[in-house]
């Protein structure tokens, strides 16, 4: 078993190490901490005659900010290297020196997709870690829900970055994944539609609004609703003791775990039948 | 898997899908079950306050289309007798309407799990349905003002839709809401109100959670608005229905103030400063309405608070002649934080109130049963005279060397009354003229009495200002009958 796993560890490490060398998301990582320290001075305009701001304001403009910030850029990075891992490889012919080594196509796979993993927890320990800063900084407490913030967006992040993984394992350029990635964030976000759809469909009597209506109903049931994640926003706002928070936090787990098992089988099934 | 490959593959992606999806429909009941319980605490804080759950605006058309009453007794009918009753239960107020387990205990926040055990299991499962139904439908006054597309058009559009307008922001409404709030605070320094307004409300309807949004609005509203505007006159008065008072240009902006501070309870029935500023900055300060005021008073301190919270229910349990209630939360108080100066002062001032009260009454009784019952009567006013040898004595203590306005005020105010009653005008007008001058909170009380003493007595003459104060009573007075029989009118057709 260990032995099996020897190999995607290692595919998994060297990814890592190329991807943090990435220009591009070097340059994204370093945009977002500049906002997420610039969120500091955002509320400059806030100020009385005395010069102050009231902290309450102001701690909770910061909040808002670096999670967005963590949001927009934590998603253009997941995006950015999910699509370009595996089309990289292939236009560069690596992956024929890969796998030219006793390497399975599943466990070359599994050790990009831990590889690519790694990196976007790395990204959002980072940007988590400079929130955390400025948090301290106004209100000398530790949010420790943060914590929670920052785990439910990961998991948000895994179901976006392994089905834009999926798709890159049909392209050969990073061009059509990337796109794809960003339309699966933002259909994952408007997804909630689509019940409103199916709620007021049937209106008009017509067979095809019924029709329109119970498709409506299958895809929001089958497919990815990022806006569930929506709680790690809330949840900075929150009680400690909060009884659905604590029964939603296990089930978002799970909802992305599920969806990212999903996404990993759609990915091998494609890549087993690239012709390299 | 090696001979079947497509097939296992195929398989596999299904029964992650189905996961998914089984897991995202058991995610999307517990967001149902989240907002029905909400919604339960938020109706229940609302209930203990002793607030109507429909709008107040006896005006909207669509009025009766609202159920929160009927679906929130069906919930606490349903979950009668099965909260735990915690260890120390307050003794019930004597008037008191019975209140339900449901509004009685669930706003406290010691029975959260309970109730979200009910709300998630099958006890009540038909009513979550009929609540989401509702919600669907917008007939839940309760839920607050929320951001919705349909809102822009029709009244009926708007019954039947649910798309939300966040949603466009990807779940970035906290931060639009941000930078929306930047615009307010940039009208205010521009002097802008007229846009600060819908501007504050936008705000609010995309982040309910923002509780500064609510409390610098009211403040905003109730303070800064109407620093320029003058007192209304009484004859620019007119009856408002909702909020049972009499409102001008500026009270108008009060209750503004008030009704968007109410809205914030909605969607944070456990944050105090919202409950905190409805009952001081609004009803007490401004709208001197101090039942009000001790109502949400009461709630805030029933919540985790700042530390001059329970100061500021007590200074409202004074105004409302709640002198009992007022003495045992300021020993409380006292106990709590012993290193506090005003408290044990606030305790002797307000059994001194609470002894003149009590002879007062006295005094009021004897005169009521004097014709049937000379005896009792006689004994009610020897009664009335041993509480104010202990109201005065309480307040020659407090001004021991005449140090305390307050005590002063009150021991002329009692002597001003003694002399009144010996029929010795003069002298007591004059007695009453030092009082209001030693304690503002005493002025206007006392000039009133000034007037009615020389209207009694017909002399000393009144000044130009108590002319034309009385003309503003009267002017009120007739308001207040035109009013009443206006309303008689309407009720009987």
């Amino acid at each position: 078993m260990l032995d099996a796993l020897r190999g995607p560890w290692a595919i998994a490490m060297y990814t890592w190490r190329e991807g943090i060398r990435k220009k591009t998301l070097i340059g994204f990582l370093i945009l977002s901490l500049l906002v997420i320290f610039g969120s500091n001075f955002i509320t400059a305009f806030m100020q009385d005659l005395q010069g102050e701001v009231q902290t309450d304001v102001e701690a909770k403009v910061i909040k808002d900010i670096c999670v967005t910030t963590i949001s927009i850029f934590g998603v253009l990075i997941t995006i950015f290297i999910s699509a370009s891992v595996v089309p990289a490889e292939v236009d560069n012919k690596v992956i024929y020196t890969v796998l030219s080594k006793p390497v399975r196509r599943f466990q070359y796979l599994l050790g990009k997709f831990v590889g690519i993993q790694m990196i976007i927890i790395l990204n959002l320990a980072l940007m988590s870690l400079l929130f955390f800063v400025a948090i301290y900084a106004k209100q000398q407490i530790f949010p420790t829900l943060l914590l929670w913030s920052s785990l439910l967006t990961y998991f948000e992040f895994l179901i976006v970055s392994v089905f834009t993984f999926a798709l890159s394992c049909t392209s050969t350029s990073a061009v059509l994944p990337t796109i794809g990635g960003l339309f699966i964030y933002i259909t994952g976000n408007l997804t909630e539609y689509l019940k409103d759809v199916w709620a007021r469909s049937g209106q008009t009597g017509s067979a095809f609004d019924t029709l329109i209506g119970q498709t409506a109903n299958v895809l929001y049931n089958i497919l990815p609703n990022l806006q569930s994640f929506s709680l790690k926003n809330q949840i900075l706002y929150l009680q400690v003791n909060d009884p659905p928070k604590d029964v939603m936090i296990p089930q978002l787990i799970a909802y992305g775990l599920a969806y990212a098992f999903a996404g990993f089988v759609l990915s091998f099934w494609i890549f087993r039948r690239k012709e390299l | 898997m090696k001979k079947f490959p497509n097939l296992v593959l195929a398989a596999l992606f299904v029964l992650g899908m189905s996961l998914g999806a089984i897991q995202g429909r058991n995610l999307s009941q517990t967001r149902d079950s989240e907002a029905f319980y909400r919604w339960i605490i938020n109706a229940a804080t609302q209930v203990q306050l002793g607030n109507e759950l429909e709008p107040a605006d006896v005006a909207a058309p669509d009025r009766e289309l609202y159920q929160d009453r009927e679906l929130f007794d069906a919930v606490a009918d349903r979950l009668e007798g099965e909260f735990p009753e915690p260890a120390v239960i307050d003794e019930p107020v004597a008037d008191a309407e019975p209140m339900s387990q449901l509004a009685r205990l669930v706003p406290e926040g010691d029975q959260d799990q309970v109730l979200w055990g009910f709300v998630t299991g099958e006890e009540l499962a038909d009513l979550r349905t009929d609540f989401l139904t509702l919600r669907r439908e917008r007939k839940l006054a309760t839920l607050g003002t929320q951001l919705s597309a349909a809102d822009l058009y029709s009244d009926d559009a708007a019954l039947y839709s649910n798309v939300n307008l966040g949603n466009l922001f990807f779940g970035f409404r906290k931060v639009a809401a941000n930078f929306v709030w930047l615009q307010v605070d940039k009208f205010w320094h521009a002097g802008q109100v007229h846009r600060m307004i819908p501007s504050m409300r936008t705000t609010v309807a995309l982040d309910p959670s923002f509780v500064e949004a609510y409390l610098l609005g009211a403040w905003h509203m109730a303070y800064n608005v109407t620093a320029q505007l003058p007192v209304t006159p009484p004859d620019a008065l007119e009856w408002d229905p909702v909020h049972e008072d009499f409102v001008g240009p500026r009270e108008s902006y009060y209750y503004i103030a008030a009704d968007f501070l109410l809205d914030g309870t909605y969607k944070n029935p456990r944050e105090h400063r919202l409950f905190f500023d409805l009952g001081y900055a609004v009803y007490y300060q401004k709208l001197a309405r101090y039942d009000r005021a001790v109502t949400y008073l009461a709630r805030a301190v029933r919540l985790p608070h700042d530390r001059w919270v329970p100061r500021m229910l007590n200074m409202a349990l004074e105004k409302n002649d709640q002198y009992a209630d007022a003495i045992a939360g300021w020993e409380r108080y006292a106990e709590q934080y012993p290193d506090n100066i005003s408290a044990p002062r606030r305790i002797e001032i307000n059994k001194g109130l609470l002894f003149e009260q009590n002879a007062e009454r006295l005094r009021a009784r004897a005169s009521e049963i004097e014709s049937d019952n000379e005896t009792e009567a006689k004994r009610l006013r020897a009664q009335a005279e041993d509480e104010e040898k202990k109201a005065r004595a309480v307040w020659e203590e407090l001004n021991f060397g005449g140090v305390d306005p307050f005590a002063k005020a009150r021991l002329l105010y009692m002597d001003a009354k003694k002399l009144h009653a010996e029929k010795r005008y003069i002298e007591a007008v004059l007695k009453l003229e030092e009082a209001r001058m030693l304690s503002a909170e005493h002025f206007d009380k006392f000039s009133d009495y000034i007037i009615d003493i020389k209207l009694e007595g017909g002399y000393p003459p009144l000044t130009l200002s108590e002319k034309l104060a009385l003309d503003r009573r009267k002017a009120m007075e007739d308001l207040k009958v035109r009013t009443r029989e206006m309303r008689e009118a309407e009720n009987a057709e």
